[in-house]
């Protein structure tokens, strides 16, 4: 942009808007602006067709001459001063084979909300957009600020066809599919464990203590299975507290993560099909169900036994510091199959007389939270969406790239062990980043010597047999009850976690709470969601 | 009474008079003094105030056709995003929303004026006893401690909080081994007034104690010896001079406070009962509720509009405050 | 009495000799001064204690144990772990200090500066700049309009600027400083200089800067401890870790803990908060960020506590 030129003009509007009469001011500054702006209307996203032609043909000659930067926004812990080696050694291996460069800015979990969603939303240059279902995805493309990935008539055509074949040819196809907004995809989901059932961490030595075997684990169906073993537990460790919880549901009956933006314990759908497959697609509160009356009152019952931590209701509460240390017996996470997570937590613990393995609370089924559970998405107003494309598609094709995304420069922060794992030498690069999850391709990954070597095929074929749930695909628009749901989600803070804890009394606070819910105007919400899942059905089916 | 004596107004009447050269002049001098302030104050707080407008806006990027006059993204989008007038605001007023509005609002303004004037009093007289103390050594290092406090994260108080008060923390344990029932400091409504209070007193008084104790020291002994000699005790000092000379400072803090008074320290109302819901009622205030009202993802221009009215509000407060005291004691007036 | 008879006396210049014997307060009341103040200061260290305690306590203690005030068992580990990080913790070290001294050095004299003419009625525009400083406690463009002005128009962002210079002017301490001169400068001083034929830039340097010493020093002692317990600059500004601040290590590993624990039924397990740096380890980052700055604060007491008086700098 012409600098000059704008802060001159920039003046002018401050200078009008800058004193007493601001909302007078702005009126006239807006209007002034030629309407002839109007036909970008870029963000409508899918539609966007040709008017925002202009910018490009001074940009198309020079792709030849000179390599595209790509700004890689990540999320994860904070930068590290390895950084540029790593950026060093990628751009070397990258720039000949996509005339491209990479930077990585690594935003802490906390901080990303006010820095990377803040500077997509100022219009920084960003290519590259770390996003989740969980993590920004509907608000953000709702808000236009991701580019349409396999639009036809986009921009740059259709990015994922033309520039992502790897990509394609590598993924699940559930992954696609599941990622979509109204059949858009506006992010390229990670190739990872598609199916995560919830359930529940076990502590072995523990376990060992009181004649608990992983025969017993696979027997246990429900809480009041568990229930005899949480009492033994205790008698062996009574200054201890069994389960060990922040409010994570373990036999969970619903959806996890229905629909974004919306708890998943306040409108949801049944998460197993009945004995012939079939879903059942009637959407409830579970809240305000007696599923939540009973499953509260196990869990206080659980809680005045002295089973669950006295302290769990807080949010200063940290079970991982409970788990590290082993001391707990059972623990509710959501899990990958094959003792994956359990190895994984053992892994980060630090402990190394930790030892752990899974019980199963939930069947296979594919949902749309995990199908999306780690995106790359490129912003819509990024100038290198073709290169950004083609780099995505080179982490889903080449693991060498990969290994260097993951784990460093070799020679430099790692080196190949005999076995083909990876024996880290020093881990402030690969501790920077959330790891694996967040890399293009799991399965072209290598993995560490901590970790079982068939592990990223496990991972990827764990859901070769799960069914897709029939909401795979679903996702919810906020806007039209935004309002209704800032008042239900002040309603919710706190007291959910402590009835799901047995913190506070059920009998005196459940009632008030799904009361306050619906003053909250909660019901609102749930026919928004029952209208918008119809309406996405109804389009389905056609 | 001694503080506005010690700056009688004797430029007042040559003020009304004709401008001459000499006023000219220092005009321009006084002009070049307040421009490295008035450049940064341009830069940093009027170059961003535009933004405002999005609290009446859907705010949406969009990038400026190559022949558009700006070519900056962010002042496009602002000035092409559709006006919704005060759509932006209604969850604010929303019926359920009110009801516990009402009761955040009174804590907040509760706990505020509860700190203003208990941090007042404890402030001037730690000012007051650090001055007189005789041993200025002993004096020093008191303060010295005093101020400490104030570099301690409140992200790190929460965990000292929860240190002590957690049902197996320090003062659990220590009740236990001499036989008395725990203290369920999360789950008791009655104590967290005082936690917040003493908190804050514990990170604050230092450092507000600072001003006054600059201000004391600026005094002219020659009052307190001419005031001794008189035989005034040290109370009647107090009266008569020191505290005189902190009423312009006092009542300017307080003016600024006043302004602040449905904002919060959110960081410590946030953080220190870790999220416990059943202090919710005493623990929340208004900047915590609207957190926890904005916190799934909504339309940008919602917290716009909540920080503008929060601004409204003290906009409005500060001046009626400052019109009552310039009614009263002009010279004391903000302007 | 009063002070009416206090600008007379104030014109003419002042011995530095203190008449102690009589202003000091009586031995007895000093005496339980002290005691008072020992107690307060004990009551003020204890939470601190628990913070340094925590920090060389075992972690495999603290959870078996909890907090307690004796720890069965002491360790270093995390101050080990924290300083074999190295160049971090040196860089944001090097960068907090070099930002925090020029920050301070440019927000002083700009707030003296500023505060200066709104102090004297002879200013014409008095009441516009005075409000103009006013409007900025209270309104602002929000967070988005920020960041663009700061990373797109101004452009300081991943500089060692971006760390203070957006915190180096402070409105609120222009209207405290106009007020402190006001208060503490008598007007005669500085007509006297006038009719000496003193420039304003001369009688501001010479006459009135001296004169309002303690006040100038809590700005510069606000403004150093305001830059140096900054961190939103820095979260904003810097994408770079060689540009990191002290305040903004500790803060984003803190907020990422407490963030990732409050979300974590949000987050779908996909992050082991089990990886992020343990309690013991965060206590040890908190006690190495006071570091330095509780040095800094000596310093400048001297020009609150008693050290000088007015007369002292007149003589």
């Amino acid at each position: 942009m012409s600098k000059d030129l704008s802060r001159r003009e920039f003046l002018r509007i401050a200078g009008v808007t800058g004193l007493g009469g601001v909302l007078a001011a702005c009126a006239p500054a807006a209007t002034e602006a030629p309407k002839a702006a109007e036909p970008t209307k870029a963000p409508e996203a899918t539609k966007a067709p040709e008017p925002t032609k202009a910018p490009e043909p001074t940009k198309e000659p020079e792709k030849p001459k000179e390599a595209a930067v790509l700004d890689y926004y990540w999320v994860g812990n904070a930068d590290t001063d390895q950084r540029p080696l790593v950026e060093e050694a990628i751009n070397s291996y990258i720039e000949p084979l996509i005339n491209t460069k990479v930077i990585f800015h690594i935003v802490g979990w906390g901080d990303w909300a006010s820095k990377a969603v803040t500077g997509i939303q100022a219009g920084e240059k960003m290519d590259i957009f770390f996003t989740a279902d969980w993590w920004h995805y509907m608000q953000l493309a709702t808000e236009g600020l991701f580019r349409p990935l396999n639009d036809d008539n986009g921009e740059y055509g259709n990015l994922l066809e033309k520039y992502g074949s790897g990509i394609l040819s590598s993924l699940n196809p559930a992954f696609i599919t599941g990622t979509q907004i109204d059949g858009v995809n506006y992010a390229v989901p990670t190739n990872k464990e598609l199916c995560v059932p919830e359930g529940f961490i076990y502590n072995v030595s523990w376990a060992e203590e009181i004649g608990f075997t992983a025969n017993d684990a696979a027997n246990i169906k429900s809480f009041a299975d568990m229930e005899p073993w949480l009492e033994k537990a205790k008698a062996a460790y009574p200054d201890e507290y069994p389960y060990l919880t922040d409010g994570r549901v373990g036999f969970m009956p619903w959806v996890p993560g229905f629909a974004s933006g919306v708890g998943e314990l306040l409108v949801n759908m049944k998460f197993a099909p009945d004995a012939n497959g079939v879903f059942d697609e009637t959407i409830v509160s579970p809240i305000d169900t007696d599923w939540a009356k009973e499953h509260t009152a196990v869990m206080r019952r659980w809680y005045e036994k002295g089973w669950i931590h006295p302290d769990s209701g807080l949010d200063t509460f940290n079970t991982s510091e409970y788990m590290n240390a082993g001391k707990f017996f059972i623990l509710p996470q959501p899990l990958k199959g094959n003792n994956i997570k359990a190895q994984e937590l053992v892994n980060s613990s630090g402990n190394a007389d930790l030892k752990m393995a899974e019980i199963y609370g939930q069947p296979k089924v594919n949902i749309t939270v995990h199908s999306g559970g780690s995106m790359l998405a490129i912003p819509m107003l990024s100038e290198f969406p073709v290169q950004a494309m083609q780099y995505i598609n080179l982490m889903h094709t080449d693991s060498k790239l990969i290994n260097m995304m993951l784990f460093g420069v070799e020679g430099v922060h790692w080196e190949f062990e005999a076995d083909g794992r990876v024996n880290l030498i020093n881990s402030a690069w690969y501790g920077a980043h959330p790891g694996a999850w967040t890399l293009g391709n799991t399965a072209i990954q290598a993995v560490t010597n901590k970790e079982d070597p068939n592990k990223n095929k496990m991972l990827q074929e764990y859901a070769n047999d799960a069914v897709n749930h029939a909401s795979l695909g679903f996702r919810f628009r906020t806007e039209p009850v935004a309002a209704e749901l800032t008042a239900v989600g002040a309603a919710g803070s706190g007291v959910q976690k402590g009835l799901f804890t047995g913190y506070v009394d059920p009998a005196v606070e459940l009632p008030k709470y799904v009361e306050s819910l619906k003053a909250a105007g909660l019901d609102a919400v749930k026919a928004e969601i029952e209208k918008q899942y119809a309406a996405w059905k109804a389009a389905k089916k056609a | 009474m001694s503080a506005e004596a010690t700056s009688p107004s004797t430029v007042i009447s040559p003020k009304k008079s004709r401008w001459n050269r000499d006023k000219i002049y220092s005009n321009l001098s006084y002009l070049t003094m307040v421009l490295p302030g008035a450049i940064w104050l341009f830069l940093f707080a009027y170059l961003p105030m535009p933004g405002i407008i999005m609290a009446f806006k859907t705010y949406k990027l969009a990038r400026p056709p190559a022949d558009y006059w700006i070519q900056n993204k962010f002042i496009y989008s602002l000035i092409n995003s559709p006006w919704v007038g005060l759509d932006n605001f209604k969850y604010l007023i929303l019926p359920s929303n009110l009801s516990t509005t009402l009761m955040y609002i009174r804590n907040t303004v509760l706990y505020n004026l509860l700190f203003m004037v208990v941090g007042l009093i404890f402030s001037v007289a730690l000012a007051v006893i650090i001055y007189e103390l005789t041993n200025q050594f002993l004096a020093k290092l008191y303060h010295s401690i005093f101020f400490l406090p104030f570099f301690v994260s409140w992200i790190v108080v929460a965990y000292v909080v929860y240190a002590l008060a957690n049902s197996t923390g320090i003062i659990n344990s220590s009740l236990a081994s001499i036989g008395i029932a725990p203290l369920e400091v999360y789950k008791e409504k009655a104590y967290w007034p005082f936690i917040f209070l003493l908190a804050n007193l514990w990170k604050y008084t230092g450092n507000g104690s600072i001003i006054y104790l600059a201000t004391i020291t600026g005094v002219d002994r020659e009052l307190y010896e001419a005031a001794a000699m008189d035989g005034a005790g040290k109370w009647k000092q107090f009266t008569h001079i020191t505290f005189p000379h902190l009423v312009p400072v006092i009542v300017l803090l307080q003016i600024l406070a006043v302004g602040r008074i449905f904002g919060s320290d959110f960081d410590m109302f946030y953080t220190l009962p870790g999220g416990a819901a059943l202090v919710k009622d005493v623990t929340y205030t208004l900047d915590v509720f609207v957190y926890n009202m904005l916190r799934s993802n909504l339309p940008l221009g919602y917290p716009a509009a909540a920080s503008f009215v929060q601004s409204v509000i003290g906009f409005i407060l500060i001046l009626v405050t400052n019109y009552i005291v310039r009614k009263t004691r002009p010279e004391l007036a903000l302007f | 009495m009063d002070a009416k008879a206090a600008p007379q006396k104030l014109a003419r210049p002042t011995s530095h000799k203190r008449n102690r014997d009589m202003l000091a307060i009586s031995p007895t009341t000093d005496v339980l001064l002290n005691i008072l103040m020992i107690a307060c200061c004990l009551l003020t260290l204890f939470p601190l204690y628990v913070v340094i305690i925590s920090s060389i306590t075992s972690e495999s203690a603290l959870t078996a144990n909890g907090y307690r005030l004796w720890p069965e068992e002491f360790s270093t580990l995390a101050y080990t772990f924290l300083f074999a990080q190295g160049s971090i913790v040196v860089t944001a070290y090097k960068n907090t200090i070099l930002s925090t001294l020029a920050g301070t050095a440019i927000s002083v004299l700009m707030v003296a500066f500023y505060a200066y003419p709104l102090s004297r009625d002879n200013f014409k525009f008095r009441g516009f700049f005075t409000f103009y400083a006013f409007f900025t406690m209270l309104f602002g463009g929000g967070l988005v309009a920020y960041y663009m002005v700061t990373r797109q128009i101004l452009q300081i962002q991943n500089t060692l600027w971006a760390l203070f210079l957006p915190s180096a002017f402070s409105p609120f301490w222009v209207i405290v400083m106009r007020t402190f001169y006001k208060a503490n400068v008598p007007n005669e001083i500085i007509e006297s200089a006038r009719i000496d034929g003193a420039g304003e830039w001369r009688v501001l340097f010479e006459i009135v800067m001296p004169l309002a010493i303690p006040g100038l020093a809590t700005v510069a002692l606000f403004s150093a401890i305001g830059i140096w317990n900054n961190f939103f600059n820095c979260l904003l500004l810097v994408d770079e870790a060689k540009y990191y601040s002290l305040q903004f290590t500790i803060y984003t590993t803190l907020n990422n803990i407490r963030f990732l624990l409050e979300n974590a039924d949000k987050m779908q397990g996909v992050v082991n908060v089990g990886d992020l740096p343990s309690q013991t380890f965060r206590m040890a980052m908190a006690v190495v960020t006071v570091g330095p700055i509780i040095f800094a604060y000596p310093f400048f007491q001297r020009y609150f506590i008693r050290g000088l008086t007015i007369g002292a700098i007149k003589g």
